[in-house]
């Protein structure tokens, strides 16, 4: 009994100590009043990480990183509420930027710099979310089997003549469902399913894999075209692995849409929660990722398309040739991302 | 005082499931009919044709190499012994992006061949069964091989005293007797089947996991992921209760005052071959050729991913895990004795939903902490803001205690699993001498009960530590922002499809498994 005694003692002891520890440390950190911002992101490139260590460098800001899936933070930011110590989210892909919008997670912000440097359909409405780069959804094809000239929208993807040559991944993917939740906006919900229906019947294999698995089973012959984003085609180009060299390269870049509402495009992007401790700091943070230096970094470590007009994409991005975004607002992502899963499940699009 | 603290404790492990289980009262969200119209009855053939194939594969690798160990004796046995336990240490997920990577266009496979032998599709659900199976397998052999080491001698001796053959001894009296902890094992592998996300995600096979996380973020209805998980979980109680049901039936308790240790037999050449393909088979397949794909990938990669941050993940990830396996073990112990000790028939219930945290995918468990813990956090908020007037943060979120709070939650199976199997075996009739010449259930716990099951506890306490090491969606939520653990680091980057730079974190994760796992190995063959 004694023993049980002093255990309790011990460890209630052990306990307090960690307490005191710990306020301790927030006093200090009152009193010193040190200057951060948190972010939490989905992000999590080599890239970023350069470009926050910049920014502490350049402002003395200190900047917390919370790395996880955009859903998982949002899900975090919804529990935590008003005591939420994030200050800024940054997710890879526009509907899950509505989405926090929607679930009352970002506040609006009025930045002379953000409004005039980022293009109105690649910013909300309301200012609530900004984007920082910019990724094509497109079709990518076997140079020594399909000439280009036989491509055009993503519509005559289901055309009988690419009956079992194509190949894109599961619908659980969030491209997948932008891209269709785009065709939904601009379209209409009865055509984009029969748009889906369409892709399935015309799929050389069951869904599987990831975007770089679809570009290699095309070079290996499995189908003929591949539904792909931008970024990772720069990925392959890039790889350690002269096998992925090989495929990236094997594949000729088209973007699709041209003669009708243009590519479909998704983008990262950025926007202060809605009880930011530090809003100024978010701000700051937001408008320096945007700045022409940062860009510049995204655009060439990253293989993605700057939303900063003034900065030019990589060489590689480049040498795809210009194209013609859709600028149907990214809003309407988010707002039929559900209907476009609900129509993958109807047609069966695993 | 006893039943408050065991009350307390039980509690503590069962709140983030009951807070789930609250939640499931609102009932599914309004897409909940159009899953079951369409795509739920795929997920269920798909969860079952997994089941049953993990089930019969896991247990032909994991009970023939047990035995086969236990029973034999040749070269490299004793590094068999643990190269058997090894695939748990490697990420199942990684296993099967290694796998994909070997068998794949221009993959490993093809280039050693030639092109003799080019890409053969693993991505699918025999290969998902495959690779579930081989990389979970070791659940079952230690297990398996825990009891044929402690038990099969004596039993052995008294069937040879009855004429009975080896065989039929094996079938008649050992497998029966191993059940209990055989099946603790694979209870253990079905959880963690029924958990996969990133295997079955990539290799493109619906399941009721992949769906929780599709209703969860694609259909934005949480509340229909948590009906799914619910589901989930109601698949494995009834499994464990059908298993229970039929083990009550039997006694199990054995006397084993006498322990005879089993004499290994020399094989004579012919099974010699047999004996070699046992344990080569799952050594080979669930531990080399991830092991060399990895390797290869590392080299390729490792000029970029090696930085001076790395070993200090690497330490942090180590000491989490340590901690963690600490704390679960010492809460699943008490889980145990406190409900032993208390003839509580209500307590029985709530320590059996405690061990359901490792059947509920980790982002769930991760939500049923966040929400007490949060509550806590919000009320200290406010009660120090209103009598000190001075604004604080979280208290205890964001800190290395919630995540390892949660990992206790999450894993309590892990460690209550072979801990009660051996428990099962003590002799009761030990400590209740000790209470009756009036030592108290504490020390009894100590000086008599500890002592004997000092294999399950080490067991527990490894296969926790190797479980944290692999931990994810848990871990990503809830870890404060300076930890970073290496199964981040490896997720980082294979969730932007950068596989190849993921080897080396995860071959870090495998080294640091490799010390406990052959030191569990030193402690069963005790």
């Amino acid at each position: 009994m004694k023993k049980i005694i002093y255990s309790l003692v011990i460890i209630t002891l052990l306990f307090s100590c960690k307490k005191e520890k710990q306020e301790s440390k927030e006093i200090i950190e009152v009193t010193k009043k040190e200057e951060v911002v948190t972010v939490y992101t989905h992000r999590h490139y080599p890239a970023d990480k350069q470009l926050f260590a910049q920014f502490e460098k350049e402002t003395g800001i200190k900047v917390n990183v919370v790395n996880a899936k955009a859903d998982e933070l949002i899900q975090k930011m919804t529990t935590e509420g008003e005591h939420s110590p994030a200050d800024v989210l940054i997710t890879v892909d526009a509907g899950r930027l509505v989405r926090a919008k929607n679930k009352n997670l970002l506040q609006s912000v009025n930045s002379e710099i953000l409004n005039t440097t980022i293009p109105s359909h690649l910013r909300d409405i309301d200012n609530q979310w900004f984007s920082l780069t910019k990724r094509a959804r497109v079709v990518v094809y076997a140079k020594d089997r399909v000439k280009p000239e036989s491509l055009s929208s993503y519509d005559e993807l289901t055309a009988s003549e690419w009956n079992k040559k194509i190949l894109i991944r599961s619908s659980s993917n969030i491209y997948n469902q932008s891209l269709l939740a785009s065709i939904i906006a601009n379209e209409g919900e009865e055509k984009a399913t029969v748009w889906a229906k369409g892709m399935v019947a015309n799929m050389a294999r069951t869904p599987k894999g990831n975007d770089r698995d679809q570009v290699k089973a095309v070079v290996a012959g499995e189908g003929d075209i591949a539904v792909v984003n931008t970024y990772y085609i720069g990925k392959l180009v890039n790889s350690k692995n002269p096998e992925e060299v090989k495929a990236g390269e094997g594949v000729g870049v088209f973007f699709p849409n041209q003669e009708a509402t243009g590519t479909h495009i998704n983008v990262s992007g950025a926007g202060v929660a809605k009880y930011a401790p530090n809003k100024e700091n978010a701000v700051k943070f937001i408008e320096f990722l945007i700045s022409e230096a940062s860009q510049k970094v995204f655009a060439e470590a990253n293989y993605e398309y700057p939303v900063n007009t003034k900065v030019a994409p990589s060489a590689l991005l480049q040498s795809w040739g210009t194209f013609k975004e859709d600028t149907l607002s990214l809003q309407q992502l988010g707002k039929n991302n559900k209907k476009a899963v609900i129509i993958f499940d109807i047609v069966g699009w695993k | 005082m006893w039943s408050a603290l065991t009350l307390t404790i039980v509690g503590l492990i069962a709140l983030p499931i009951l807070t789930i289980a609250v939640k499931l009262y609102n009932g599914p969200g309004e897409s909940w009919k159009h899953l079951v119209d369409t795509v739920l009855s795929d997920y269920i053939s798909n969860s079952l044709l997994l089941i049953i194939g993990t089930t019969i594969l896991t247990l032909l690798f994991g009970v023939s190499s047990a035995w086969v160990v236990s029973r034999y004796d040749f070269r490299f046995r004793k590094q068999l012994e643990w190269l058997l336990i090894l695939p748990l240490a490697i990420p199942s997920y990684i296993i099967a992006y290694a796998y994909a990577g070997m068998f794949d266009y221009g993959g490993t496979i093809e280039k050693v061949t030639f092109g003799v032998f080019p890409k053969f599709d693993v991505m699918n659900i025999t290969g998902l069964i495959w690779v579930l199976s081989i990389s979970l397998y070791p659940y079952v052999y230690v297990a398996a091989r825990t009891f044929f080491l402690n038990q099969s001698g004596r039993l052995f001796e008294a069937s040879k005293v009855l004429g009975v053959g080896e065989l039929k001894a094996l079938k008649k009296l050992i497998i029966p007797l191993a059940r209990p902890a055989i099946i603790g094992g694979l209870v253990l592998v079905l959880m963690e089947v029924l958990n996969d996300y990133g295997a079955a995600k990539y290799y493109g096979v619906s399941t009721f996991t992949t769906g929780i996380f599709r209703a969860w973020f694609s259909l934005e209805e949480p509340e229909t992921a948590i009906y799914l998980s619910a589901l989930l979980v109601a698949v494995i109680f009834i499994l464990l209760g059908l298993e229970r049901w039929q083990r009550n039936k039997i006694g199990y308790a054995i006397n084993s005052k006498t322990q005879v240790p089993l004499i290994r037999l020399i094989p004579g050449r012919k099974n010699k071959i047999i004996i070699y393909l046992i344990v080569g088979i799952p050594v080979f397949f669930g531990f080399l050729i991830p092991l060399i794909q990895l390797i290869y990938w590392a080299l390729l990669t490792y000029e970029t991913v090696l930085n001076d941050g790395f070993l200090s993940t690497a330490i942090q990830s180590f000491l989490i895990a340590v901690l963690a396996a600490i704390f679960t073990v010492i809460f699943a112990l008490a889980l145990i004795y406190f409900t032993k000790w208390n003839r509580l028939r209500l307590l029985d219930y709530i320590t059996k939903i405690g061990t359901l945290g490792y059947a509920i995918p980790g982002a769930v468990i991760a939500i049923g902490v966040l929400i007490p813990t949060l509550g806590f956090d919000k009320w200290l908020i406010s009660y120090v803001s209103e009598h000190f007037q001075t604004k604080i943060g979280f208290f205890i979120n964001g800190t290395i205690l919630v995540l390892v709070y949660a990992y206790t939650v999450r894993f309590m199976a892990v460690a209550h699993n072979p801990i009660e199997a051996v428990c099962l075996k003590v002799n009761k009739s030990m400590s209740e001498s000790s209470k009756i010449l009036g030592q108290s259930a504490l020390k009894t716990f100590f000086k008599i009960e500890l002592p004997l099951i000092k294999t399950g506890v080490f067991g527990g306490l490894v296969l926790v530590f190797v479980d944290v090491m692999k931990e994810l969606p848990l871990t990503l939520i809830l870890k404060p922002y300076q930890v970073q653990t290496l199964a981040v680091k490896a997720y980082e980057y294979a969730s932007d499809e950068q596989i190849m730079e993921a080897a080396l974190p995860s071959l870090l994760i495998i080294a640091t498994g490799v010390l406990p796992v052959i030191l569990l190995n030193k402690l069963i063959n005790r």
